[in-house]
């Protein structure tokens, strides 16, 4: 049964990505939208926080509209008054002790404020813990994946970021990643989320690559890592459908939770580029590949606007690897209303490198992370739709 | 004599000491440097002495401002964590 499904999903993903109406691939779309930039927005850091977070995430703590950020420096979530831009609580993680919650935390979900979800993704586990950073809760992710005994369905590597949420819907636990370690199998399919079901302590595993991938068993030697095997993703109004943004790919997946079925609709930019494979096994080859290539790099959901917004990393033609200013990106928005139809496209008047993971939406708009002059503060490029 | 000497190289010492703390303290913008180049070390990942620790490899991760030792990376450069 399992393989029945499973087959039966990689003759949906062959299936060349469809534009919503069917008719030929219109790569420009219609010009309904574009954006403005406005205000930055900055949060705060004092002496012990450095721009250098790798997690953040909006949250509401008692009715109140909060940002939070992942400390590394000193192992804490920050959460600060969104509006404000204050700092107006912390939660300290440890490292060591009873309530240690490893030491590669990589990503947090704040339920509430003595309810908190962290991923450690050397050890794989995940930690539930209060307020005061006591562990009331583990789950081993690892574990679990071996005792569902999925087949040849392999499980992703779980690497959550700003751009790929952990997240709660309908008592499943959302894990998203890149492809994981293959097992010795014949034709393996690589998946990119994991679906933890709280109720009956199982996983799930979903979101194969598409076609553009090639055979899956070679996914990871042909992709590199951060480049473009890390996927990203986004979820509907009504929280039933994950939208999955790969990397090499001008389509995006629509799964939906409910029913299990996946659609694929084209949501690429207007000129196309031919993505191709590295050899990963030189530096310089996964370097060219992804600053010489076009790059998705994630999709939100804007729900004061009812809006998807997928980000783009256009090619450098000249740069110097050991000339930092040199390697940032020209970026672009395609902007797709709720049905997925390309309604407009705009060019990020800032040039972007690194950080672009922590981009999130608000109602003040889309927030794009960017080298803040001032050490003293986390800052943000913000870009609000506009109607043509 | 020798005192002199022993109470120069004191001074200089403590003082070259201070201003490195002092540098420290004030780089906060990149906490960790990221190597450039290719065939050169990635800098945020540990690797251990040991080598059955080295179970991860060490990425550059474009999107952020890090490099990431994960055990699913795909690179030759082997790390036990992050630092």
């Amino acid at each position: 049964m399992k393989s029945k499904i499973v087959s039966y999903i990689i003759f949906v993903l062959l299936v060349s990505c469809t534009h919503h109406n069917n008719k030929t691939q219109d790569r420009k779309g219609r010009s309904i939208y574009t954006m403005r930039q406005v205000e930055y927005k900055r949060f705060p850091l004092d002496e012990n926080t450095t721009q250098n977070t790798n997690y953040t995430q909006m949250c509401i703590i008692n009715g109140k509209v909060c940002f939070s950020l992942f400390n590394p420096a000193k192992y804490n979530i920050l959460v600060y008054d969104f509006d404000a831009e204050t700092l107006i609580d912390s939660i300290q993680l440890f490292k060591e002790g009873p309530d240690n919650v490893g030491n590669a935390a990589q990503g947090f979900l704040i339920c509430s404020i003595d309810s908190i979800y962290v991923y450690d993704q050397w050890l794989g586990m995940i930690y539930q813990v209060n307020h005061k950073g006591n562990v009331v809760k583990k789950i081993d992710i690892g574990k679990k994946i071996v005792q569902s005994n999925i087949d040849c369905t392999i499980a992703p590597v779980i690497f959550p970021q700003t751009n790929s949420p952990i997240d709660i819907v309908n008592g499943n636990l959302i894990l998203q990643g890149m492809s994981g370690n293959i097992r010795d199998c014949e034709r393996p399919v690589c998946t990119t989320t994991l679906l933890y079901n709280f109720k009956n302590d199982v996983v799930s595993l979903i979101n194969p690559y598409p076609e553009i991938y090639g055979e899956h068993k070679n996914i990871r030697e042909k992709w590199g890592t951060f480049s473009y095997r890390q996927t990203h993703y986004t979820l509907d109004k009504k929280r039933t459908k994950m939208i999955v943004d790969f990397p090499a790919d001008d389509c995006i997946i629509i799964y939906d939770l409910k029913t299990g079925g996946y659609e694929r609709i084209f949501a690429g930019y207007s000129v196309k580029d031919v993505i191709k494979v590295a050899d990963i096994k030189t530096r310089a080859s996964i370097d060219e590949q992804y600053y010489g290539q076009t790059q998705y790099v994630g999709i939100y959901y804007d729900e004061y606007n009812d809006l998807y917004y997928r980000l783009v990393l256009h090619p450098l033609n000249d740069y110097d690897l050991s000339n930092r200013e040199t390697l940032a990106k020209k970026a672009s928005v395609i902007i797709l209303d709720s049905n997925f139809r390309k309604v407009g496209e705009y060019d990020v008047p800032e040039r972007l490198q690194g950080r672009y993971a922590k981009t999130f939406v608000s109602k003040d708009g889309l927030h794009i992370n960017c080298l803040s002059e001032d050490d003293d503060y986390l800052k943000f490029i913000t870009l609000n739709p506009v109607k043509l | 004599m020798k005192k002199i000497f022993l109470i120069s190289f004191t001074a200089i010492a403590v003082t070259v000491v201070g201003v490195l703390n002092v540098s420290l303290a004030q780089n906060k913008i990149e906490g960790t440097s990221v190597s450039l180049g290719s065939g050169e070390a990635l800098s945020a990942c540990e690797v251990s002495s040991n080598a059955s620790d080295n179970e991860g490899y060490c990425e550059r991760n474009y999107e952020d401002t890090a490099d990431v030792c994960t055990k699913g990376g795909s690179s030759s450069v082997c790390c036990s964590g992050n630092l």
